[in-house]
């Protein structure tokens, strides 16, 4: 009987010790390959950080990854961190690594630029290079900063490209009229208005009959699907499709498909593989795509160039842009 | 380990129920030592400094008021998911308030009112015997489509004004970190020291027996709802201050790390039971493990990971306990009533 009764001790104390080795094992698991399992760095070899919006968006972990390879083909030690679109978690991340001096130098894909300031002080404090997107201004600087290369996309261009080729297959293909429904970037997103609002002029220009009958902000693919059927339902002869997104593209073409209608005038933006191979087939009119990997390769030079001297002011580059029609 | 024969006379515990008691009430305080012990030495030499410690506790801040919210209202019975969405508007209407030009102070009081206001409704809609999960969560819908249509969709920049209480620092001291404090004092005293605060403890372990003895149940149920509204509206506020600006897209995440705290904690998500301090340490556990693993380099979707098993780990560990407890005190006092014959 004593047994019995010891019984639910000895499975609270079992469950402790299974929870606490489940939790510590987690937070000791080895890393993928490519990142470091242990936190120090290899004797002699630098960190480079990498925190995007979010490893979320397909395009981005591709870019993590091109990050890890190129970094440990040049000899460098990388960190992932995920900031899952939260300002204050990236702030908080960097301010870490940075503070802490486990990294060198770090790539940002900044959220939020208004609230870096303190991150990108902190950097020039502890001489940890980084390059950021976006301008100085963007940040609260009036100029370049020494150990700071800011990376801007041209919003304007981006969007206003997209906004030209719906516009040149509204004529090409639709003889300059269309009803078109227009998928937006969520709330608060990046260089939403610049983009949309060039989106919206550049298609006035390029094919004055346009006419946008749905408005629909675009979270992920299944739910962009669902909405432009139902955008379909209430506009059945809607024939053009402009996206600020691969995942609004992507949906839209399956929403199309779905409902058995042919396929639309559907101009894009962003360019993940499914999306460049849309356009290769046709599926897609274009898209305006944002050189990532050309990006990739000019983010390590100016990275290389600041370790050298730190305290030497940055620079201010563009992530290259490519617009990409159908054959 | 065999139970002891307590006397009627003596009031302390015998020695294994005594330990499960210090388990279940101080468990946590002694995980999260064992994890500053423990990452102090994986992440040697980068994680035990103080001005890293000041970074644990300035991202915990933001999580302990969030999560004072939920534990409270978990504390009362009630749980609240609307969370995110009262940061969200309340963080909207303040910074809308801020860019049209009106005082800051006045921004923030509108910015706690509507989080209040929301709280307060949330209550009122619940004392019609509606379930408050599916009203909190109608109402987290409402509240972040109210916040885009107040924002028109986009962000609301150049908040520069709040960040005395963002990324300001005082005496070195991250602004968070007083804040959180202030809240946290004022919630412990207010739920220890206060008759009201006594009572929604008490509404929420068992709501039909204080109402039996003449107390308006429903009231402090209301009650526990505007303060969970309370620290959500200012989780939202101190969000903005920290990023300078206000955002309309409801984070969920924050609901997520806040309910990890809570249920860290201790606090019993069927109300009645739980301690707001030891809510802080919860969150504290959480920046602890954040910080630990990125500094590692570990690849972040570990640290989701890790979060959910804390999170099961907590309630399971929790209702093991105190089942457990309950099954000896019940010996005990059998061998209290019916003592053992010399």
């Amino acid at each position: 009987m004593k047994t019995n009764r010891n019984m639910p001790v000895l499975k609270a104390a079992a469950i402790s010790l299974i929870a606490s080795t489940i939790a510590l094992s987690a937070c000791s698991a080895p890393a993928t390959p490519a990142a470091p399992a242990a936190p120090a760095p290899a004797a002699g070899k630098k960190t480079i950080t990498f925190s995007p919006l979010a490893l979320a968006i397909p395009a981005l972990k591709g870019l993590s990854e091109g990050v890890k390879g190129v970094g440990a083909s040049k000899g460098y030690d990388v960190i992932v961190v995920d900031p899952n679109f939260e300002p204050p978690k990236q702030a908080q991340q960097l301010q870490e690594l940075i503070n802490s001096g486990r990294t060198h130098a770090a790539w940002v894909i900044a959220i939020n630029p208004g609230s870096m300031k303190p991150v990108l002080d902190l950097a020039k404090e502890k001489k940890v290079v980084m390059v950021v997107n976006g301008v100085p201004a963007d940040y609260g600087y009036n100029g370049l900063q020494p150990g700071i290369t800011f990376s801007r996309i041209n919003y304007e261009a981006f969007g206003g490209g997209v906004g030209d080729l719906l516009g040149q297959c509204v004529k090409a293909k639709l003889g300059g009229n269309a009803k078109v429904i227009f998928m937006q970037s969520q709330e608060g997103a990046a260089g939403k208005k610049e983009q949309e609002d060039a989106m919206l002029a550049k298609l006035a220009a390029a094919a004055p009959g346009a006419k946008i009958v749905a408005n629909i902000i675009t979270k992920d693919r299944a739910g962009a699907q669902t909405s432009v059927s139902q955008a379909l339902q209430a506009n059945p002869d809607a024939n053009a499709v402009m996206t600020t997104t691969d995942e609004g593209g992507l949906g839209a073409l399956g929403a199309f498909k779905a409902a058995g209608k042919p396929i639309p005038c559907i101009a894009n933006a962003g360019g993940n593989d499914e999306v460049l191979a849309a356009v290769k087939s046709g599926e897609m009119y274009g898209a305006a795509v944002l050189q990532f990997q050309k990006d990739l390769m000019q983010t390590f030079d100016a990275i290389e160039t600041m370790l050298k001297d730190p305290s030497a002011p940055g620079k201010q580059k563009e992530v290259p842009l490519e617009l990409i029609k159908s054959p | 380990m065999t139970i002891a024969d307590p006397s009627p006379q003596s009031t302390r515990l015998p020695f294994n129920i005594a330990a499960l008691v210090f388990v279940r009430e101080r468990g946590i305080i002694v995980l999260w030592v064992l994890l500053l012990i423990f990452f102090a030495i994986y992440d040697h030499p980068y994680f035990a400094s103080v001005s890293n410690f000041l970074l644990i506790l300035n991202a915990a801040s933001l999580t302990a008021v969030f999560a004072a919210g939920v534990g409270i209202g978990a504390i009362s019975g009630t749980l609240d998911l609307s969370v995110a969405g009262v940061a969200a508007f309340s963080s909207v209407v303040a910074g809308k308030l801020i860019i049209l030009g009106y005082p800051v102070w006045l921004a923030l009081i509108a910015g706690m009112s509507v989080g209040i206001l929301a709280g307060f409704v949330n209550g009122l809609i619940t004392r019609r015997g509606l379930n408050p999960l599916v009203v909190t969560i109608g109402t987290l819908s409402m509240l972040s489509g109210l916040a885009a249509v107040v924002a028109d969709g986009y962000t609301i920049p150049g908040l520069s004004k709040l960040t005395f209480m963002g990324t300001a620092r005082y005496f070195g001291i991250p602004a968070h970190v007083y804040i959180v404090t202030v809240v946290y004092l004022i919630g412990t005293i207010f739920l220890t020291k206060t008759r009201d605060g006594i009572r929604l403890v008490a509404v929420g372990g068992n709501p039909e027996a204080v109402r039996r003895v003449g107390i308006n149940s429903a009231r402090y149920q209301l009650l526990g709802f505007v303060l969970c509204g309370a620290c959500s509206a200012l989780g939202g506020l101190m969000t903005a201050a920290l990023v300078t600006e206000a955002s309309p897209q409801a984070n969920p995440g924050s609901i997520f790390e806040a309910l990890t705290a809570v249920a860290l904690s201790g606090v019993s998500l069927g109300g009645g039971r739980g301690s707001l301090p030891k809510v802080f340490v919860g969150a504290a556990i959480l920046a602890t493990i954040s910080n630990g693993l990125t500094i590692a380099g570990v690849p972040p979707y570990w640290a989701t990971v890790t979060t959910g098993v804390l999170l099961i780990s907590a309630l399971v560990i929790d209702r093991t306990l105190t089942r457990t407890i309950s099954e000896r005190l019940v010996v005990m006092s059998g061998h209290i009533s019916h003592p053992k014959k010399p």
